[in-house]
């Protein structure tokens, strides 16, 4: 009997140390110092690290459909009521059991941090309050009708009403906060070094293969591609079409590529009787604004070659963009077929609208973002071959985004940019922002650098967003889309990829988002 | 001695506020953090709310004087990206700054010295001219090159040395240090190889001429004519005389490494105060810029204080003035 | 050279010492040659450049390239100097023969203090602990009148006038009982009246212990009453030799002469000083034949072969075609 308890806990204790060889841990790359709090500065590298530790009532899958998460159902019981049912016996990592109070804690929590440069607050903007109704029911009162409110609401994450009572950023970094619901809990900060989150074994839906998972964070893009090759990390996102020609001469990193649902797209001043930066071929402002001819639009848009521009800046890596929300968005018009390079035409409807040798143009960028300025120089190139006058000037995004801000007057008159739609899966965000025609009380149209001012457009939008019916909803905003696109007011340029990369010996899948989740990385040998 | 250093700290104090006020001046022109920082979908509503609740709504000089009444009181406002007051997240990333300059320095010292005195013993020897070409080397390659060259070199294509970030660390006073561990040693071996770089080729030269110059002079003459070993004169009599100047350079040396490591910590993503400055630019968190660039300020004046403190106490004739008799 | 090489404590035969330089060859010293007896003091006399110190540093050892010994011997106490291994040569200097410097304040490391010195200079030849080597210093300090040692040895140079200075240098040249001195013009940066003191000191030392004295000066008449014999030179050459009163009294060399008479002491008042005409010679690559003859009121043609030496009396010697009787 004593030999046979002596074998056992050898036994025991040779399977402990195999097993613990055996500890699967990931390392994934990232460039940006992680929050923690997932309430802290509403950008994406933060919503993607939150998802593993924290969770909202619903999520959204790998291909941005909309799936339960916190909340099992959900339905719209009055037009400014959505009621939800949560899921019974989910507990936070701290073992407490999440009830409706966690969410109205959370709700509320969040537009009530102070001192955050950049709230989450456009998530709940439109929910006037939050209804506990039973331990396991919830009610959401919009101030507006807003059928889609399920689907902006993934990253308005879950926290605990206890351990995150009167917490600050700095408490979620200490880790004391940082308690949520998720697949992951957290386990070790180290600002400027790593994130370490390890499997939460009570985790009400599959469990996690990854026993830790470190976000490890690296000084910069060029870091993480050094990190990767050489097996400092798993895996990384965020890969650039260049990255993407130095990683494929790896044999150990593999890189997989999907569409995104980001569009790069170029929006010019086409409202303002005169803009800052059209001149005439000597350099003298315009008196006149060329752009309030859609012919002069047009002939801008056809003039562009996006697919030499995907080819040549971006290794092959993008879609031609023929209409500004790509294919997995709601809204996005199938029939929308023209061709979207027709330089000859653009020649003839130039020279109709009575600028046949085109004006000066200078066109506008950030320098460490949306591709760096290099389509706008591709772009210059392809417009001066119809006459125009080009300039080309970038400069860093803590300035470039301070000089087009619509409140201020925009400073410049044709800019590059880029939106990503993942915030409700829909057009109708997108086009509030930009294209809905300027009104600061009412909240509308507040990056409308276009000075884009239709009546027609604002009602039929406004009219699209009241709708609740799913199909009419979607048939609306198309038609929305389709008129846009007619009328070239923001031009789209490319739908961009998302590109991440892995080590061999893992399998990561991309998400239409971006977002690198652990989750999706499985281990391959 | 204690009047100079009043004197000093007082001048250093006004310069602190100067530069910040310079400093303040210049973020507050470049534009609003939260213009940058704010998401597109927040409405003109939302984005003026959020200026206002960080006070970034007030006029340039109402901001400043309430920076200066909080300063008084010890508080250099929050870190709009780490949310923590700034001086927390600067005095928490300074250790591994003090970390690989110290360690550069050390280098520095260790191979600097013995390369320039040998190059100053022997000036005409091929090895010689090696170190001086080599040195040249040292000064004019930039820092960033030579760093993605060594990571290049020893962590992807060798990978015996990891591609960056700090090692693990171990606490020192409540201090994490990591030159304690191993793994933490092979993090800071390249971070403080590329740094240490300048500063070798700077004693090199610097040692070397002392040497040249110092070997002319009479009191050599006389510890040889004396009979005393070569060691005795090179070590004693040569190497006490030039370490005066070599001090002043090593004092200020080690201010310049703790505040131009920027480009390294980036490169090697070594999570420095370095490192915070630039992504602190870039984002254009305010209360981060300004803190760093007071810190480096007083990192200068007492630097410069304290050589001018050593040398006093290493070159007798400055301490103790004139003849007795 | 006459007189019993065993009672010469220093031979030196045909010595010769040049220069390279890039406008060519320097002949420093030029086939030099002289003898020291036990206890003499020779005063070795000529203007700057004559090549007076570098016969000393030939005879110690310590010519530097581009400075060679080109030929000759210099045999002290029956060894040969000249070849001599470095570190045998070591073990010489400062034991059996010292050397004492013109400026003491140059000579002194400025940054070492003077027990500092005064030990390393006694360990360097004998092995004792600092206790015993400080008690030794104190002994010399004693010797040489210089007040309360035991204070002064914590002293640095700088805090010692000049007097005090050079008998902190006299002293250390006597710390291991030497057989010969050699005082490359001791005086020379002191005032006139401490000269005396100087003077006086070194003459007593020597008379005391028995050691023998080679003074350098250019100065004729500070060892006028103290040397025993000397030597004049000129460009590298002994142009006369002799004992101190023949030299003195019947100068057989028109330098010499002219040395002599242009002595304030020599001179009425009242009149012009008598100068040697003609400028000092350029010391490289010298014409053959006399370097004297440019300004010698008795040079001709035969001037321009080089003078051999004539015996005018057993002691005194001449190197010149028309010796003044």
């Amino acid at each position: 009997m004593k030999n046979l308890n002596k074998w056992l806990g050898l036994a025991v204790v040779f399977m402990g140390f195999v097993m613990s060889v055996q500890a699967k841990d990931l390392v994934v790359g990232v460039t940006e110092e992680p929050a923690v709090d997932p309430h802290y500065l509403f950008m994406a590298n933060n919503i993607e690290i939150s998802h593993h530790i924290f969770e909202g009532l619903t999520a959204m899958d790998n291909s941005q459909n909309l799936v339960p998460a916190l909340a099992v159902s959900w339905e719209l019981v009055e037009p400014t009521i959505w009621e939800f049912k949560l899921r019974k016996g989910v507990r936070f990592h701290d073992g407490s059991g999440f009830t409706a109070r966690d969410v109205k804690f959370s709700y509320e929590r969040i537009p009530s941090l102070k001192e955050n440069p950049n709230p989450f607050t456009p998530l709940i903007r439109n929910i006037a309050e939050v209804k506990i109704v039973d331990d396991y029911t919830v009610r959401l009162l919009t101030k507006k009708p807003d059928p889609t409110l399920p689907s902006i609401i993934p990253a308005a994450f879950i926290v605990s009403n206890q351990a995150a009572r009167e917490a600050t950023p700095v408490d979620f970094k200490k880790g004391r906060a940082a308690v949520g619901t998720g697949p992951y809990k957290f386990s070790a900060f180290q600002s400027g070094v790593k994130l370490v989150v390890e499997k939460n074994p009570n985790y009400w839906g599959k469990v996690e293969p990854w026993d830790s998972v470190t976000f490890k964070v690296l000084g910069s893009s060029a870091a993480v591609i050094a990190a990767i090759s050489a097996g400092d990390i798993d895996v990384m996102g965020n890969v650039t079409p260049s990255d993407v020609i130095t990683l494929k001469n790896k044999p150990d990193v593999e890189i997989a590529t999907i569409a995104g649902a980001r569009v790069s797209y170029l929006i010019m001043d086409m409202g303002r009787d005169q803009s800052p930066e059209f001149t005439d071929h000597s350099g003298n402002k315009l008196k006149e604004n060329p752009l309030k001819d859609l012919r002069v639009r047009k002939a801008l848009s056809l003039a562009i070659n996006r697919q030499a521009i995907i080819d040549g800046l971006l290794d092959g890596i993008g879609t031609v963009a023929n209409q500004l929300p790509p294919p997995a968005i709601v809204g996005y018009n199938e029939s929308i077929s023209k061709k979207t390079y027709d330089p000859e035409q653009a020649k003839k409807l130039l020279a109709e609208a009575g600028w046949p040798k085109g004006f000066g143009i200078t066109l506008r960028g950030p320098n460490n973002a949306y591709g760096n300025g290099k389509s706008l120089q591709a772009i210059a190139q392809m417009w001066s071959r119809l006459g125009f006058k080009m300039n080309v000037l970038t400069e860093p995004k803590s300035t470039y985004f301070p000089n087009i801000k619509v409140a201020a007057g925009v400073k410049y008159s044709a800019m590059i940019m880029g939106w990503g739609f993942s915030e409700g899966g829909e057009v109708s965000p997108f086009f509030n922002t930009i294209l809905h025609s300027y009104d600061a009380e009412r909240g509308f149209g507040p990056a409308n650098r276009a000075y884009y001012n239709d009546p027609y457009f604002d009602k039929k939008l406004e009219a699209a967003q009241a709708t609740m019916e799913r199909i009419e909803r979607a048939k609306l905003l198309k038609e929305l889309v389709a008129y846009v696109t007619d009328q070239y007011i923001a031009l789209p340029l490319y739908w961009e990829n998302v590109t991440i990369a892995f080590r061999r010996g893992f399998k990561a899948e991309p998400r239409v988002d971006g977002a690198i989740l652990a989750m999706n990385v499985k281990a391959t040998n | 001695m204690l009047l100079f250093i009043v004197k000093r700290v007082t001048i250093g104090v006004f310069l602190i506020f100067l530069v910040a006020f310079l400093v303040f001046c210049g973020v507050y022109a470049v534009g609003n953090p939260v213009d940058i920082l704010i998401s597109p979908l927040a409405t003109q509503e939302e984005v003026q709310q959020t200026i206002k609740a960080m006070g970034l709504d007030l006029p340039l000089h109402r901001q400043f004087f309430r920076f200066l009444g909080n300063t008084l009181q010890g508080n250099l406002g929050n870190s709009f990206i780490h949310s923590e007051p700034a001086v927390d997240i600067i005095l928490r990333r300074l250790p591994a700054t003090l970390e690989i300059a110290f360690f550069a320095m050390l280098l520095a010292i260790l191979m600097g010295i013995p390369l320039g005195l040998f190059a100053g013993l022997n000036p005409n020897s091929t090895r010689s001219r090696g170190i001086m070409a080599g040195s040249i080397l040292c000064f004019s390659l930039p820092n960033f090159w030579i760093g993605l060259l060594v990571i290049m070199v020893f962590a992807v294509n060798l990978g015996i040395l990891p591609t960056g970030g700090r090692g693990e660390t171990v606490d020192l006073f409540g201090i994490p240090f990591s030159f304690l561990t191993l793994n933490g040693l092979k993090h800071m071996l390249m971070p403080a190889f590329t740094l240490s770089l300048f500063q070798i080729a700077l004693i090199i030269r610097l040692t070397r001429s002392g040497t040249r110059e110092t070997l002319n002079m009479d009191y050599i003459l006389y510890a040889r004519a004396r009979g005393l070993s070569r060691q005795r004169v090179v070590f004693v009599h040569l190497l006490k005389n030039i370490l005066i100047p070599v001090v002043t350079v090593v004092g200020l040396g080690l201010a310049d490494l703790i505040a131009f490591a920027t480009v390294t910590e980036k490169v090697f993503s070594w999570p420095g105060v370095g490192r915070l400055f630039l992504d602190s630019v870039v984002n254009m968190d305010r209360p981060v810029i300004i803190a760093y660039v007071m810190m480096i300020v007083m990192i200068f004046i007492g630097v410069n204080m304290l050589v001018d403190i050593v040398y006093s106490i290493l070159d007798p004739r400055i301490r103790l003035g004139g003849r007795k008799h | 050279m006459t007189g019993n090489t065993m009672e010469n404590l220093l031979e030196v035969r045909n010595l010769s010492t040049f220069f390279d330089t890039r406008k060519g060859v320097l002949k420093a010293v030029n086939d030099v040659s002289f003898d020291l007896k036990k206890g003499e003091i020779l005063g070795l006399v000529g203007e700057s450049g004559s090549g007076k110190s570098v016969t000393a540093l030939s005879i110690m050892g310590l010519i530097d390239p581009p400075g060679y010994i080109a030929e000759g011997s210099a045999k002290f106490a029956g060894c040969e100097l000249i070849g001599m291994p470095e570190e045998e040569k070591r073990l010489l200097r400062g034991k059996r023969i010292a050397m004492i410097f013109q400026d003491p304040m140059m000579s002194l490391n400025p940054v070492l203090r003077i027990d500092t010195h005064m030990v390393e200079s006694i360990t360097a030849h004998r092995k004792t602990d600092r206790k015993e080597a400080v008690k030794k210093a104190v002994e010399v300090f004693r010797k040489v009148g210089i007040p309360s040692p035991e204070k002064r040895l914590k002293d640095y140079p700088h805090q010692f006038s000049g007097g005090m200075r050079q008998r902190v240098a006299i002293a250390i040249s006597l710390l291991h009982n030497p057989e010969l001195i050699i005082a490359d013009e001791p005086t020379t940066a002191l005032d006139v009246t401490i000269q005396e003191q100087i003077l006086y000191e070194i003459e007593r030392l020597s008379r005391e212990n028995n050691v023998s004295l080679i003074w350098v000066t250019h100065d004729i008449a500070v060892i006028a009453g103290l040397a025993h014999k000397l030597c004049v030179m000129y460009a590298g050459k002994i142009v006369e030799r002799g004992t101190t009163d023949e030299v003195l009294d019947n100068p057989a060399h028109p330098y010499t002469k002219g040395l002599i008479h242009s002595l304030p002491e020599m001179n009425t008042r009242g009149k012009p000083l008598q100068q040697i005409p003609g400028m000092s010679y350029s010391p490289i690559d010298l014409p053959p034949g006399c370097a004297f003859k440019e300004r010698c009121p008795l040079a001709d043609i035969s001037c321009e072969q080089n003078p051999g030496v004539t015996k005018i009396s057993e002691n005194h010697h001449v190197c010149c075609f028309h010796p003044l009787m």
